[in-house]
């Protein structure tokens, strides 16, 4: 299974952590991940199953657990429209920044 | 009438207080409620009519027709990139790492006898020459060190040979030395000021502050510093001395003491730094170094205190917060070498070092002094084409791209700011660095949001003030520093 820690101080060995499972729509893995690496949740997650992510919250108070749930829960939602975005926008504004870009790098 | 409409991308984000920023392909922003994302998102057309000339006016949206405002956004987009799109304008030569300095959270300085860590006559030329290869117009050339004025029979000599060259390459030329000014006299003076050279100095703060972070054996650099400035105000010009300070763990106690020092030595503005992970300054990490939330409370104290002093009628610039605001108000890039994709290193600045090699920016020839001398471009001599063309800078650019860097490309700052390669390479020895682990990036967003958490409150005076720090104000050395 795949750990991803998105807090890189916390000394893992010596915390608790809170397991919760938060459907994901249609989400790659890669795009929860996404998600939650931008996230200043202290969170990790563990996996995918079903349209749901696994990812445990590092244990606190039962009001930090379900703050962060509500935070984490609103990343996926966001990360869900920043997909729409991309896909429902023109593709000549894409192709616009690829010729910029193109110019800087001489390719 | 509802016009067949099209989404332009653009990207969000959460501000601290859960509210929505979105900033579009041209970097145009705009404040959203949740509703009004969604909106925007799915049936654009449902949105009241202001909002939607709103949109389309800042490339949110557009026409399916509207082949014109497209190539206004082309042109836009450029205009963002006009620091990297126009070759190397900012040409640093290290002389010499000399000093006679013992700085605590100096990257590279040596204070050396003899002719070590000096730059040959024949580099010297070469760096000179190569500088012209550059498309620029306009070319700022920076002496840095050490103490450049140590050697000051090179810079002499490198002023006069690119002022000659100049009489037919017609360029926009600036010349700048970065100095503690102890080693200033009558005659440096006359010569900096025949050729408009500008001065750029350090000054930490109040003297004892100063003192602690730059010692001297003779416990007197501030004061030959403010002398420095004097002498130059007085022989060179009024304006020709700007000043930057470094932020140790000791300054972090005196924000506003350290804005009222740059006030009272009659400079219009301060660059509130903090300390970067270089040389020295990362071996005396332990005893220098703090974390980014003790940075945060030190600026925010800082700017709050500038704020109210403009309030009140005093004119008073925070750079940082210009470059931010640069970026986030004006249609022009405003050169900040550090927030640039591609990178602003080397496509934007070179680093002609004592060595004979050439950098892609300050802080690699810094590595290098770290025996890290992996971002070297090529020899001093080597034509520019060949050194823009290294393997080293095709990585830096790879890097740098905010499009295919993970992270970058969903950020909302993106239009705005890029990863910075070498300060990756520093922090976690690899140029493809994670972005989101890199200080660079926290640091950035950071400001960011503050700056839009500041915009979206929409007070007046605020907004006033923004703006105008927004537009670069001239012989800023900062800006492309």
């Amino acid at each position: 299974m795949k750990t991803v820690n998105t807090v890189p101080s916390v000394p893992l060995n010596h915390v608790n952590w809170h397991l919760i499972t938060l459907p994901v729509g249609n989400l790659s893995e890669m795009e929860v991940l996404r998600a939650l690496s931008f996230s200043a949740c202290p969170a990790r997650f563990k996996g995918m199953s079903n349209d749901s992510a696994h990812i445990e919250i590092l244990e606190a108070t039962p009001e930090a657990i379900a703050a962060t749930e509500i935070q984490l829960r609103q990343a996926l939602a966001d990360q869900q429209l920043r997909k729409e975005i991309n896909q429902k926008s023109s593709s000549r504004i894409h192709e616009i920044v690829e010729a910029v870009i193109a110019k800087v790098t001489g390719h | 009438m509802a016009y067949d409409l099209e989404n332009y991308p653009f990207r969000f984000r959460r501000l601290p207080d859960n509210s929505v920023i979105a900033v579009s392909e041209s970097g145009d922003h705009t404040f959203l409620d949740d509703d009004d994302l969604t909106q925007l998102s799915n049936a654009p057309n449902g949105l009241s009519l202001d909002r939607r000339a709103e949109l389309q006016s800042k490339f949110f949206l557009g026409t399916k027709d509207a082949s014109g405002s497209l190539r206004l956004l082309a042109s836009r987009i450029a205009s963002k990139r006009e620091t990297v799109l126009t070759g190397p304008s900012l040409h640093i030569i290290v002389p010499t790492l000399k000093c006679d300095h013992s700085c605590r959270y100096c990257q590279v300085s040596r204070s050396l006898s003899g002719n070590g860590h000096t730059i040959s006559h024949d580099d010297l030329q070469k760096a000179c020459d190569t500088i012209f290869e550059s498309p620029a117009e306009n070319l700022t050339v920076e002496f840095q060190g050490g103490e450049p004025l140590l050697r000051f029979d090179l810079i002499r000599f490198a002023i006069e040979r690119i002022t000659e060259l100049n009489l037919t390459e017609k360029r926009r030329l600036r010349f700048v030395i970065t100095s503690t000014l102890h080693h200033l006299d009558e005659q440096k003076c006359e010569f900096l000021r025949e050729h408009s050279v500008c001065l750029s100095t350090s000054i930490d703060g109040p003297a004892e502050l100063h003192n602690i972070n730059r010692p001297l054996p003779t416990r007197d650099s501030y004061q030959r510093t403010v002398d420095g400035i004097a002498m130059a105000r007085e022989l060179v010009s009024p304006d020709c001395v700007s000043a930057l300070m470094t932020t140790t763990r000791e300054s972090l106690n005196y924000p506003e003491a350290i804005v009222d020092e740059y006030m009272r030595l009659g400079f219009g503005e301060v660059f509130l730094r903090s300390l970067s992970g270089y040389g020295f300054a990362r071996r005396n990490a332990p005893r220098m170094d703090y974390s980014l939330e003790e940075f945060k409370a030190f600026y925010e104290r800082a700017l709050e205190y500038i704020l109210k002093l403009n309030d009140q009628g005093t004119s008073f610039r925070e750079v940082a917060a210009s470059i931010v605001l640069n970026k986030i108000l004006s249609p022009f890039d405003a050169g900040y070498v550090d927030l640039q994709s591609p990178t602003g290193a080397g496509l934007g600045a070179l680093v002609y070092n004592y060595d004979g090699f050439v950098y892609p920016s300050d802080e690699a020839r810094m590595l290098a002094e770290m025996d890290d001398a992996s971002l070297r471009l090529g020899r001093i001599g080597d034509a520019l084409s060949e050194l823009l063309n290294s393997p080293v800078q095709r990585d830096l650019i790879r890097a740098s791209l905010v499009r295919y860097t993970p992270g970058c490309d969903e950020c909302a700052y993106n239009s705005y700011c890029g990863p910075d390669p070498i300060s990756a390479k520093s922090q976690w020895g690899d140029i493809f660095a994670p972005v989101n682990l890199t200080s660079h990036c926290k640091r950035s967003l950071w400001l960011f949001d503050l700056m839009f958490m500041k915009l979206k409150l929409g007070e007046k005076q605020f907004l006033d003030l923004a703006y105008r720090w927004a537009y670069p104000q001239q012989n800023t050395r900062v800006f492309n520093a």
